[in-house]
């Protein structure tokens, strides 16, 4: 009884679906031929399916309103799903069944494009805008099989007015900034703040460190370690994270910081608790729905002892096109929508992301925002450290960041356990690093 | 001995149904992907048959021992304070008492909400400005304030505490059960020939109860060799790889290493020593029970 | 007299004394859930500030929740799902359960032990299969599939909870019904079943809580908003990384409510049917 009452009922919803399509068709064949736009526009009505798992609003009605001048009858279905669930696991069952959507937007399009799901994108129009050192992460044998809609990077953000009150200026180098938060913690206050039940937000602290301090020194690090010409236990991330060591040593960080997540981690930041947190940039975003207009929030980079930095540049929400979808022409038009140039501001305003095109410039309500794509332009970036290492190789050195943090100690050994995860895992790897 | 083997139909008739759900929705999937144990698969590209390598890997694997010997504490952890709450509890409640009612629905309250929120909550109340270490530090026992699920020392006690009081209620219901399905004949009996106190605890009431206190150690070994989800939500097995369990460790494998066939293999393994513990415990108490 | 009346009066003081140890330990068991009420009537901002006690009359959180999606279709379709896996729960488990547990050892025993394994089954390793199912046997996106898998997955502890259950009851019952003339389902149904209803409550106390609070399937499985459950309504105010905790508070009160009612219902009829003596006949 309860079997074929379910059978029915999705099989009703699949007719529906066609039903609704057919209607919309059948309606007004005539308006697509108002359209000048409509190049190779076919009148037959179709549904183009998307899934995503972060809200951009004003941009998907943008890019949706334009797509709809070209195709006239098409509808697009944008499927929302949980993050984690749909990133870890869901996509690839949905890719795996043949049930996944036309366009899909993912975090691995290189796997994807290997296992033959998802199409070469090498000749789309965006995909040459594309900064060249986004592209690798998302390319296999030479095809690029995504493009990623926003790109992160990451760094220390300070209130400005404790940093003012103390007289403290923008660190300019390591030694700046460990007698900035000599300072703070002699004030006080808590100098860096953790949210470590959100694990990624202690990760974070140690990849911005190690991410600077090992392609300051050798930026050629990932190609080396694949070719066996370094080692995971040589002097870069040696000293990456020997100076994660000392910030944990010398008691910079909160008290609470096993015990509270980002959430409440935004909280005491807005409410003045500690003086900086070392993330990513969408945390000014999450930011604003916690402070007032006034709060000022500053942004630097971690440098060396020599003033010297490189930045995270590492693309997000990558879009791909499902290699086996029934209307891929059309999905490749929609792709194209997306990364219109005059429509992508709106997606990367509210993100408060980064672009991965050339040629958008977005007018953000973070002033910080501004300074980030300023030293973004100015200094040295590449791909976030362990964007080529095997998935064990990078929980390893999470969990290695997490203990030196917990512990206030680092385990040099610890470098000997990734780089045996690394041989081990070495195969696996879908993108070399060039 | 055409009866038997009609006996043996009807009996099968009745158990079917049930297997045959239960081998299509579980067993299935479980054993359809244990050929994944033996490649080399990231859950995304073709599996790449590797023969026992994920197997062997596992033993190598450094922080296993670490898993093991938490998942050891918490399992014997809670069996100890277990066994003797519940069944205490369950005493307690099966005395006439004014309150009976109520008591029995506050202390299962614990059960009937999401894992994700009470371990919010919990996680609210134990952290350093929490209202433990408030009350702590009003009655001057400055020296106890820490942060409970952020120090290697006592996170995984915070975790058998918040454990303990969300299964209090229910292992205390299912003995409860028990204390109630004993049949009254059974006390008489033993009144007569004079037993009372400790004496019809020992030798009437704990040996009917046994099959109740079967139900509540499975559950217990089963919920601890499978527990996950608080440490998972609430410090991600750390801090330092503290509350790291071995189910933790098989989540991790299978969805941050991305290497799916090792994690299979992983949850393979684990399965057995799972069942073989399992089937112990049964054997075991199985010989303690009686039946009238 | 004297005796006994005075043996009552101590009887008297011990349980009152035990009452009051019960009644502590009760306020203890009680607080987390309080916290939950207060903070669903916090504002956004004070949420994590312990100290902060509303007054109660904040009740944006609630409308924010309802607010969030459907919350009547949601409401609806938990009922069903949770209500249509407690029956075939129910069901199978009690007739699986009442036979191995009057087969003793041998081959019955050996299907409880197979049974049993799925709940040592680390469920991690399963999904890729599981989703390949669903697509195959056209039950991907229906709350039937819900429904299945989770009277799948509870069908091992309540066919458990049935065979020790079965066991407490005397097989007396089972000769009387043969000399009655009943056949196994009449014995089944009209005799066993009825003094199961105990066992029948713990099964429902033991399931239903788990399949109503679940809120990873229903968003790995039905990807349709109008088939969500309430507690997947939790979704609805979770960012990338962070969310917004006061209406996620304010839904699981909403949420939990339905299950308080359940489980008064539930309690009181387990209960008497122990009291009234229902394992005697």
């Amino acid at each position: 009884m309860k079997k074929s009452w379910g059978l029915a009922l999705s099989v009703g919803a699949a007719i529906a679906l066609i039903a609704t399509g057919c209607g919309k068709g059948n309606g007004d064949s005539s308006a697509s031929s108002q359209s000048g736009l409509s190049g190779g526009a076919t009148s037959k009505a179709f549904t183009i399916t998307v899934s995503y798992w972060e809200e951009r609003k004003a941009w998907a009605d943008a890019v949706e309103q334009k797509f709809k001048q070209k195709y006239p009858n098409a509808v697009i279905d944008w499927k929302k799903y949980e993050g984690d669930k749909y990133v870890n696991g869901l996509l690839t069952s949905q890719l795996a069944a043949g049930q996944a959507a036309d366009i899909i937007i993912n975090q691995s399009p290189a796997a994807y494009g290997k296992a033959g799901y998802v199409a070469d994108m090498t000749d789309l129009p965006f995909a040459a805008d594309e900064f060249e050192g986004l592209k690798s992460q998302d390319s296999y044998e030479g095809k690029l099989y995504g493009v990623p809609l926003e790109s992160v990077t990451t760094g220390v953000f300070y209130n400005k007015k404790i940093f003012a009150d103390l007289g403290i200026n923008t660190p300019q180098n390591w030694n700046e900034f460990i007698a900035a938060n000599d300072k703070i913690k002699a004030a006080g206050i808590t100098p860096i703040l953790i949210g470590a039940k959100d694990s990624w937000t202690a990760n974070i602290v140690g990849v911005t460190i190690n991410h600077s301090a090992v392609y300051t020194a050798n930026p050629g690090f990932d190609k080396a370690i694949h070719d066996g010409t370094a080692k995971f236990n040589g002097q870069e991330l040696t000293k990456g994270m020997k100076m994660v060591e000392q910030l944990a040593a010398n008691g910079y960080f909160n008290k609470d910081a096993f015990s509270i997540g980002y959430d409440q981690l935004r909280q005491q930041f807005a409410d003045g608790k500690g003086a900086m947190v070392i993330n990513g940039n969408w945390f000014l975003g999450d930011l604003t729905a916690k402070v007032q207009p006034s709060f000022e929030i500053g942004y630097f980079p971690i440098r060396d002892e020599n003033g010297k930095a490189t930045l995270v540049a590492g693309g997000d929400k990558k879009v791909s096109l499902n290699a086996k979808s029934e209307h891929l022409e059309q999905a490749k038009d929609l792709a194209v929508i997306m990364f219109d140039k005059s429509l992508l501001p709106l997606y990367l305003k509210t993100a408060n992301a980064l672009p991965t095109v050339s040629g958008v410039s977005v007018d953000y309500d973070q002033k910080s925002m501004k300074e980030i794509v300023d030293l973004l332009s100015a200094l040295p970036s590449s791909q976030q450290i362990g964007a080529f290492w095997p998935g064990s190789t990078n929980t390893k050195f999470g969990d290695m960041i997490a203990q030196t943090l917990a512990d206030k100690k680092w385990n040099p050994s610890d470098l000997d356990q990734l780089q045996k995860l690394y041989d081990t895992d070495k195969s696996t790897l879908v993108n070399i690093p060039q | 001995m055409r009866i038997q083997h009609k006996d043996f139909l009807v009996s099968l008739a009745f158990v079917l149904p049930a297997l045959v759900l239960f081998i299509l929705f579980v067993h299935f999937p479980f054993f359809s992907s244990l050929y994944y144990s033996f490649t080399q698969w990231d859950g995304i590209t073709s599996p790449n048959f590797i023969g026992f390598d994920n197997y062997k890997r596992i033993f190598t694997e450094e922080s296993l021992i670490q898993a093991t010997k938490n998942t050891a504490y918490f399992l014997v952890a809670t069996l100890l304070i277990g066994n003797p709450l519940f069944i205490g509890l369950a005493l307690a409640l099966n005395r006439p008492l004014r309150t009976r009612g109520l008591l029995r629905t506050v202390y299962y309250l614990p059960q009937i909400m999401s894992i994700v929120v009470m371990s919010m909550i919990w996680g609210a109340i134990l952290q350093y400005d929490g209202i433990v270490n408030a009350l702590l530090h009003g009655l001057g026992l400055d020296g106890w304030v820490r942060d409970w699920f952020g120090s290697r020392r006592t996170a995984m006690n915070a975790m058998i505490l918040f454990n303990t009081w969300q299964s209090a209620g229910f292992g205390a219901i299912i003995v409860l059960a028990g204390l109630q399905a004993i049949p009254r004949d059974a006390y008489e009996a033993a009144r007569i020939e004079g037993a009372a106190g400790w004496k019809s605890f020992r030798y009437i009431t704990l040996p009917l109860l046994a099959p109740s206190i079967t139900i509540i150690n499975f559950l217990l070994l089963i919920g601890g060799l499978k527990y996950f989800e608080a440490p998972l939500i609430l410090t991600n097995g750390g801090p330092g790889g503290s509350t790291m369990t071995i189910s933790l460790l098989i989540y991790r494998i299978a969805f941050k290493y991305q290497t799916l066939g090792y994690a299979t293999a992983a949850g393979v393994l684990f399965f057995v020593v799972i069942a073989i513990c399992t089937l112990a415990l049964l054997h075991f108490s199985r010989k303690k029970e009686v039946e009238y | 007299m004297v005796k006994q009346a005075r043996k009552r009066r101590r009887s008297n003081w011990a349980d009152l004394s035990i009452e009051i140890v019960l009644a502590a330990f009760g306020a203890l068991m009680l607080f987390p859930f309080l916290y939950l009420i207060v903070n669903s009537f916090k504002e956004e901002n004070r949420i994590f500030d312990i100290y902060n006690i509303p007054d109660f009359t904040h009740i944006a959180n609630f409308r924010t929740a309802i607010a969030s999606g459907n919350y009547l279709q949601s409401l609806f379709n938990s009922v069903v799902i949770t209500a249509g896996a407690l029956a075939l729960i129910i069901l199978l488990s009690s007739m699986a359960g009442f036979t191995i547990g009057r087969a003793g050892k041998g081959f019955f025993q050996v299907i409880l032990y197979i049974l049993l394994t799925g709940m040592i089954i680390p469920l991690q390793v399963s999904m890729v299969p599981l989703y390949k199912m669903g697509v195959t046997l056209h039950l991907m996106n229906t709350r039937t599939f819900l429904i299945l898998l989770y009277a799948a997955g509870s069908i091992p502890l309540a066919t458990f909870l049935y065979v020790g259950f079965t066991k407490a009851i005397s097989r007396e019952y089972d000769e009387a019904a043969k000399l009655d003339g009943c056949n196994r389902f009449d014995l089944y149904w009209r005799v066993v079943f009825p003094l199961l209803l105990p066992a029948t409550g713990t099964v429902i106390v033991t399931s239903a809580f788990g399949i109503w609070n679940d809120f990873s399937s229903p968003l790995l499985f039905l990807y349709d908003e109008r088939k969500q459950t309430v507690v997947s309504m939790i979704y609805h105010f979770k960012g990338e990384k962070t969310m917004d905790w006061a209406p996620v508070f304010a839904l699981c009160t909403l949420a939990t409510l339905p299950m308080i009612v359940l489980f008064l219902f539930v309690q009181k009829r387990f209960f008497q049917q122990l009291a009234s003596g229902g394992l005697k006949g």
